[in-house]
């Protein structure tokens, strides 16, 4: 055991062992990627909606479903943080691991990570199905990394560790599921709906800056650039994980466990 | 060695730990006494870095446990035996911690034997009794194999056999030569094990030492003195801050002088002695009177509580 201390790879391989050794935690994310491949592939194969007069120019249509399993992930990431203040475990993590802040940062790039991997394999799976289905005329033998299709795709797998990523954040911050789930679905999922009508309209533009108003440009893949270009959105859902991430990671650091 | 200085820590306004110090000697098993409330948990608990101390410290060899570059291999604390989520087993709850400081797979199995869970290590811990959980965190605070073990009311709500198993086992720990500093609020828990007592009430020291000191300091003990003349022994050694209590016909139970000053007494009034013995005050004796003594202190409302 000599030679045995606290490293990245440590903190690394640990959050790993957690995430699978939590039947529920685990069952979360399957369910994601579950619900997200049955419903496109249903989606792709009947093609009645893909291949639809306004969809069918689209070629990476199917990836409208994503934020259905970003949703689930944003629970998953969430129950991955609020599950060990839930259980008190998060005092053997902590004890573990006191400088606190690996944690967070280790915990984070597993969920995210395992998301983005799923995620990726995902998209193939669904364009390789789209391929064989040949539904959606815009489709026909066009090319994973073909421009057309890449951005879309690009952007719409990106919703998924987007989603558990914030749900880790969120989860941090509140440390609790409910009032974190709460919180995602009251100001990130409604909110740009029911807040219109309490905004006066000069404000109204402020929504366009909301988290999943900026994946929805990155997720249409270049073919609009309103409210703002993909770079820009890039930046907004970035900067939300920073300030927010940023946050966590103060109360982390300063709050009593 | 572990040594707190002036540590101090609020909650809001709620004083729970108030210029505390007092240092734990290596080698040795340190009772950490106080009646509930006293402060000892958060003491423990600042101990590991959980709580942030308001003001002061408290170091492990001068170090603070956050700046250890691996913790688990310097101290293994079993704060609360509910620590563990009840959705992992017991095996994935140890290999995730020992995966932090890349302590091979091998010392779970090992620490799992030592505690006596390896026939239910796949099994989720959240159906665990709480012995079996107390012994989980046991497992955990071992893993690093570390010198010094912190150990929070361990044989609190366990049944005797845990108990049994508890004592047994921090005898073993401290024939070992590891340092070994556990909370209680109970004196019989400790008196048999404890080489070395730091006793607090509502946050402050009350006192610090060997048992033997602890006992010395705590005043004198009784003597116990049998005779035919009871009655009259017991008029002769009437005095100033000396009380005789009657405990049959014969017998005196005598605070305030000792068995030669009482001899002596006898002899002048001609009194003959059956029997007498002085006994010193036993830990239990001690730690209530100290407490008692620091009750005095306190205001008459605090005191009525
Ligand atoms: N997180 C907390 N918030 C507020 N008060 C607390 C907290 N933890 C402990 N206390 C208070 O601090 C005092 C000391 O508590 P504790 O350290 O648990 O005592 P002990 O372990 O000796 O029984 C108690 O009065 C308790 O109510
Ligand atoms: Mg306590």
């Amino acid at each position: 055991m000599t030679g045995a201390r606290i490293s990245a790879r440590g903190l690394l391989a640990s959050e790993w062992t957690k995430l699978w050794s939590v039947r529920s935690l685990w069952l979360t994310l399957a369910a994601a990627f579950a619900l997200t491949i049955g419903l496109c592939a249903y989606m792709i194969v009947d093609g009645e909606m893909l291949g639809s007069e306004e969809a069918q120019d689209i070629p990476f249509g199917w990836t409208a479903i994503y934020p259905v399993g970003m949703l689930v992930l944003v629970v998953f990431g969430v129950l991955g943080v609020t599950g060990e203040y839930s259980s008190g475990s998060i005092r053997t993590t902590m004890v573990a691991a006191p400088r606190r802040t690996g944690v967070l940062l280790a915990k984070a790039a597993v969920a995210t990570g395992v998301a983005a991997v799923l995620g990726v394999c995902t998209s193939v799976l669904l364009h390789g199905l789209l391929q064989l289905a040949g539904t959606v005329p815009a489709a026909r033998g066009v090319s994973l990394f073909d421009p057309d299709m890449f951005w879309g795709v690009l952007g719409g797998t990106l919703v998924l560790p987007y989603g558990a990523l914030l749900g880790i954040v969120l989860g941090s911050l509140v440390r609790n599921a409910a009032a974190a789930i709460c919180l995602y679905f009251g100001v990130f999922q409604m909110g740009p709906q029911i807040l219109p009508a309490f905004l006066p309209d000069s404000l109204a533009g402020v929504l366009d800056y909301m988290p999943l108003a900026a994946l929805d440009v990155l997720r249409a893949g270049g073919l609009t650039s309103e409210p703002y270009g993909a770079g820009t959105a890039a930046f907004v859902a970035a900067a939300w994980i920073g300030v927010l991430g940023g946050a966590s990671w103060w109360l982390l650091r300063s709050r009593d466990v | 060695m572990i040594t707190a200085e002036h540590l101090t820590k609020r909650y809001g306004e709620k004083r729970a730990v108030e210029d505390l110090s007092f240092a734990v000697r290596p080698g040795a098993v340190t009772g950490f006494l106080g009646p509930n409330g006293a402060g000892k948990s958060t003491t423990m608990r600042m101990l590991v870095g959980l709580d942030s101390p308001t003001s002061g410290r408290i170091t492990i060899d001068g170090t603070l446990y956050r700046d250890l570059p691996d913790p688990l291999r310097h101290v293994g604390v079993v704060l609360d035996a509910r620590a563990v989520h009840p959705g992992r087993s017991a095996y994935h709850h140890l290999l995730a911690v020992a995966r932090t400081h890349g302590i091979p797979d091998s010392r779970v199995a090992e620490v799992l034997d030592l505690v006596g869970l390896s026939a239910v290590a796949r099994r989720r811990a959240g159906g665990f009794s709480l012995g079996m959980s107390q012994r989980l965190g046991v497992a955990t605070a071992l893993l690093g194999d570390p010198q010094v073990l912190v150990l929070d009311e361990p044989v609190n709500g366990l049944d005797p056999d845990g108990v049994l198993w508890i004592r047994r086992l921090l005898a073993g720990l401290a024939r070992e030569g590891r340092t070994v500093f556990l909370s209680s609020h109970l004196m019989s828990e400790l008196s048999l094990i404890a080489d070395d007592l730091v006793v607090i009430g509502q946050g402050r020291l009350l006192a610090a030492g060997t048992a033997q000191e602890f006992v010395a300091r705590a005043g004198a003990g009784t003597v116990r003195v049998v005779s035919p003349q009871s009655a009259d022994l017991a008029t002769a050694l009437q005095g100033p801050g000396v009380t005789v209590t009657s405990i049959d016909g014969a017998t005196l139970e005598v605070h305030g002088l000792d068995a030669r000053d009482v001899g002596r007494i006898a002899a002048d009034h001609g009194v003959v002695l059956f029997e007498l013995l002085s006994r010193s005050l036993t830990l239990e004796e001690a730690f209530m009177r100290i407490t008692r003594n620091a009750l005095e202190y306190r205001t008459p409302q605090e005191a009525a509580r």
